[in-house]
Order: structure tokens, then C-alpha cells, then sequence
């Protein structure tokens, strides 16, 4: 147990490196401001209610977020990635007295932090335009934002364990980006698809983080929109502690 | 105490280390003296429970770096060859980070001891600059603090005053010292031959991966029979062979390098007029004569047969 007392530690450092950087976090919410303000208000008047059904602006609110937290979780991935093989602070990493499975864990927790601070002005902004930021399902919505980056930042460490260049990470986070994004209900409704592509919508795990935030404003309670992420973050998670594990081996 | 019993590194085809063997007693301070690339960093990182031993076994303190990395790491702290610090963040947080991962001082007394080793390296003022917009000198002792802070059982510098200049060399020697004196087992990996001979207790010397010769600088210079060494500049070595001096009894080994001849004898001021004279006599033209005591460096290059640059 007392190994534990050094997760928040390695997390702080993760932290403080974020902050660190100041034009990173501008650059995310940059990202998170033009994805909501300019794309929705173009598409909303692109995409009349009436066709809808809605407002595209709050249908798309979430997504934007999400899309911000997919780019902070890619973020703890790719400095898992540079510590080895651009700065070598993996070999100072490893000797410092933390179990290597701490250490997995602590680098897992620590993006899952970085990628709810990233997004939590956009949470709050979203959180408000759907009526939910002084009820309690404003703790659900950071939970899902939570929970789907703790299923990124677990895939986006098992890339960096793997991937021999930076190239080689750059080009797969990107086809993973353009899935999530556009294989998803972020931008459309799934009968917009082609109905061949509507198993691998549904199956996307970032239509089911939409699909549960733009629930919280119905859902009776908290459990229902927030248990569809659990299981596959949860693996997502695994897979990444394993990765660590095994790019961290004696 | 440390022990490495036949340890053995291999990277695909490439014997870093092989079978090596030596023990590190406590508080003594080991040079770890070799060429780059003789596997002085592969042996501490495989102490450091970083690679694997192929072969062999590494004990630290009776716990084997195999069979119970966490416990051994809890009793090492290396400071790198290259800087391991997050060039993002100021000296005084990457200490202060560093300490709240290996130590349990709290905050007052870690804030306390980073001040005081950061003030002895004159590093206090830069205390909150980017490490990554530091001098390579600067960085290296932020990257030598970590450890001089933290004053771990068994402390490793690898090349702890590679781009310092002398005054700060002679500063780190010092603290390092200290560390010593505090309780500490100090290894310092270095191929610069004044930094083994002054600052260890006891020397290893390291070539291609093996332990070549280990003991005190002044018994590793024992073991050069004679203890004087007369180095000869020539115009050109081409066909000086060996057996030209040793027909002398008072020489007993000949190192013949490009335009270099050392030889290793007794009676050096008696026997360097005749051998003056054999070589001009054999047509080898002479720049200049040094006769002087054997040094580590004059060690090294019988055991390895090349020099230290």
C-alpha cells in the first residue's frame, strides 16, 4: 500500500508538466473553441432545426469536448514516447523506487487528470448549456469526460509502447482520431449513415461518450448514461498498463 | 555491499558486458575507469534494475537486482551521463520532484536540502530556469544534485563532471566526497584518468565489457614493474619494434603507438642516454624525451593497450 502514496506524486509531475506548457493548453482550447463556436454556428446554419430536430449547437457541444480530451489523452502517449526514445528520462523513470505496475498505473492516472483539466472549462460550458451545472449530474458529465479519457490515454500509451517512430504514432493516432470522430455520432445521427458503416458507428466509443452525455439531460439517474463507458475504458486501461508493463520490463 | 558475480549483459549480438565480477565495499568510493563504450553504463543500469543481466547475478545490500528490483531501487539514486531532467520544468522542481519520490523528508526539510545543494553548485539564482535553456554544464550538475540530495546508500555518478569546467569539477569531487563521508557506497563511472585517480578510493578498470584490473591508484601503479616511465616522441614509429629497448634489463614493457614510444624501466635517468642512442643509432629520428613516475593513465594503457582520450 505504501507504494501507493507515490501515484499522486508521478501524477503531479505529469500536472505540472502540462502547465508547464502553456501554449499546449492554448492549443487545446483553441481546438475545443472551434470546434464548438465556429463549426457549430456554421453547421447549425447549415443544418436547419427543422431538419434536425434540434439544436446542431448542443448536439455537437459534447463532441467538441470529447475531440479535446481525445488530444490531451493522445498527449500523455506521446511524451511516454519521447521520454524513451527522444529524452531518455524512461531509463531515470525506471530507477526510481516505484513497483513497475505503480509506475503503469501512475502514468494511466496522470493522463486521465491532464485530459480532465484540459477539458474541464469546456465541461462546464456544455454542463450549463444543457441545463445540468448545478445538479448533480454535472459530477456524471466530468465522469464521462473521465471515463473516455481513461480509455484514450490507455490506447495512446499501448501506441507508444509499440511504435518504433514518431511517425509511426503520429500517422496511427491519426487514423484513430479521424475514427472516433468521424465514424461516430459526434457530427450526425447514425441513420445519416450509410447503413453498412452503422455497426462500426454504434460500436465507437465515442458515440457511446456522445450518446451519454447528451442523455444527462433526460437520464433519471446517473448510472444508466455513465455504464456503457465503464467496460471498455476499463480494457482500453488494461491494455495500456499492460503495454507500460511490458515496454518497462527488467 | 555490492557484488557483481560473472555478470553478463548481451544486446542482440553484442557483448556489452562480459563475466564480470567485482565487489563494492561499503563507503569506499569505486572509479569505474574504462573507454565509452566499455559497458560502464550497461553495469550501473543493470545495477539500477534498468536491463536485465544476461548472465550472472548483481547484488545490492544481499538483495538480488533481479529477483527484488523494488527493494534495490529503494537503496540507489544514479545521476546520468546525459541530464535525465524534464528540460520543461526549473532545477528547483525537478529536486524537489526528485526527492519526494526517493525520500521521506517533508516538504520544510526538502526544500531545505535542495536550497543547500543548489547553492554549493551556484545553481540557487537559476533555481526556476527551464532546464532544457541551461548551459550543458549547468544541466549536468542539476542532473549531480539529484543525487547529492538525495544521498542514497549506494550512489552512482556516471561522468559526474563531463562539461564542467575546473572549478566546478573540484566542487562536485568535494560534494561527492562528502556523500561519501555521510555513509554513502559512491561508483563514479568516468573515463577521465585525474577523476579516478583522485576521487576513488579504489579503481575498476572496465574495457570491452570486462574487468580488467581493480585496486588502490597506487597498487594498480605498483603492478608496472620498474615505476618509472620514459615517453620518446619520434618523427615516425615505422619498423621500431620492441625488442630494440628490451635488450636493456632495466626495461621491462614497450608500448609503440603512430609517433610515440613509452617505455616502462627502472633506472630511467642512467639508461636514457642509451636508449637516446640506439634509436638515433637505428635511424629514428627524436622530437623530445619525458621520463616521469607511472600514472594510472600509463596503467590503463598496459591493461587495455590503448589510451584514454
Amino acid at each position: 500500500m505504501s507504494n501507493l502514496r507515490l501515484v499522486p506524486l508521478i501524477v503531479e509531475r505529469d500536472i505540472r508538466i502540462l502547465f508547464s506548457d502553456t501554449f499546449l493548453i492554448g492549443i487545446m482550447f483553441a481546438n475545443f473553441g472551434i470546434d464548438l463556436f465556429v463549426t457549430a454556428a456554421t453547421f447549425g446554419r447549415l443544418i436547419p432545426q427543422s431538419v434536425l430536430h434540434e439544436n446542431y449547437f448542443l448536439y455537437i457541444a459534447p463532441g467538441s469536448n470529447f475531440v479535446t480530451a481525445m488530444v490531451a489523452a493522445f498527449q500523455s502517449g506521446r511524451d511516454v514516447w519521447r521520454e524513451k526514445y527522444i529524452k531518455d528520462l524512461a531509463s531515470y523513470l525506471l530507477t526510481l523506487p516505484a513497483p513497475r505496475r505503480v509506475l503503469a498505473l501512475s502514468r494511466i492516472a496522470g493522463g486521465v487528470a491532464r485530459s480532465v483539466i484540459a477539458t474541464f472549462p469546456g465541461t462546464l460550458v456544455i454542463s450549463y448549456l444543457y441545463g445540468i451545472l448545478l445538479d448533480p449530474r454535472v459530477f456524471a458529465a466530468f465522469l464521462i469526460v473521465g471515463l473516455f479519457s481513461l480509455g484514450i490515454v490507455g490506447l495512446s500509451i499501448s501506441l507508444s509502447a509499440f511504435a518504433s517512430s514518431i511517425e509511426v504514432f503520429v500517422t496511427v493516432r491519426s487514423a484513430i482520431q479521424l475514427y472516433l470522430s468521424f465514424l461516430s455520432t459526434l457530427f450526425y445521427r447514425t441513420d445519416v449513415f450509410p447503413s453498412f458503416l452503422v455497426p462500426i458507428v454504434v460500436s465507437n466509443p465515442m458515440t457511446w461518450a456522445v450518446e451519454a452525455f447528451r442523455s444527462l439531460p433526460h437520464a433519471q439517474g446517473l448510472i444508466g448514461p455513465i455504464s456503457v463507458l465503464v467496460i471498455p475504458s476499463l480494457v482500453f486501461a488494461a491494455l495500456g498498463m499492460a503495454s507500460y508493463l511490458w515496454y518497462a520490463r527488467l | 555491499m555490492i557484488i557483481f558475480d560473472r555478470a553478463r549483459k548481451k544486446f542482440g549480438n553484442v557483448d556489452a558486458v562480459k563475466d564480470f565480477s567485482l565487489t563494492i565495499e561499503d563507503k569506499e568510493i569505486l572509479g569505474l575507469l574504462g573507454p565509452n563504450g566499455a559497458g560502464k553504463t550497461t553495469l550501473m543500469l543493470m545495477m539500477g534494475t534498468v536491463y536485465r543481466p544476461t548472465g550472472g547475478t548483481i547484488t545490492v545490500d544481499g538483495l538480488d537486482v533481479v529477483k527484488q528490483p523494488n527493494e534495490v531501487r529503494k537503496e540507489i539514486g544514479i545521476a546520468f551521463q546525459d541530464p535525465r531532467v524534464d528540460g520543461i520544468l526549473g532545477a528547483f522542481d525537478v529536486l524537489n520532484w526528485h526527492l519526494k519520490m526517493t525520500t521521506g523528508l517533508t516538504k520544510e526539510q526538502r526544500e531545505k536540502r535542495v536550497e543547500e545543494v543548489l547553492r554549493s553548485l551556484d545553481l540557487w539564482e537559476a533555481r526556476n530556469k527551464r532546464t532544457w535553456l541551461m548551459s550543458g554544464g549547468m544541466r549536468k550538475k542539476v542532473e549531480d544534485a539529484k543525487v547529492l540530495c538525495q544521498r542514497p546508500k549506494i550512489a552512482v555518478f556516471d561522468e559526474p563532471t563531463a562539461f564542467l569546467d575546473v572549478p566546478s569539477r573540484l566542487l562536485v569531487w568535494d560534494m561527492i566526497r562528502k556523500l561519501r563521508d555521510g555513509g554513502s557506497t559512491i561508483i563514479v563511472a568516468t573515463n577521465m584518468m585525474d577523476e579516478a585517480e583522485r576521487l576513488s578510493d579504489r579503481v575498476a578498470i572496465v574495457n570491452l565489457g570486462k574487468l580488467v584490473a581493480a585496486g588502490t591508484p597506487e597498487q594498480l601503479k605498483s603492478t608496472q614493474k620498474g615505476g618509472e616511465v620514459l615517453e620518446v616522441a619520434v618523427e615516425s614509429s615505422h619498423g621500431l619494434t620492441a625488442d630494440i629497448l628490451t635488450q636493456f634489463s632495466e626495461v621491462h614493457n614497450v608500448h609503440v603507438d603512430d609517433n610515440k614510444v613509452v617505455v616502462y624501466l627502472n633506472s630511467g635517468r642512467l639508461l636514457l642516454p642509451k636508449i637516446v642512442e640506439t634509436l638515433t643509432e637505428q635511424g629514428f629520428k627524436i622530437g623530445s624525451v619525458h621520463l616521469k613516475e607511472v600514472t594510472l593513465e600509463d596503467v590503463f594503457l598496459t591493461y587495455t593497450g590503448q589510451r584514454l582520450e
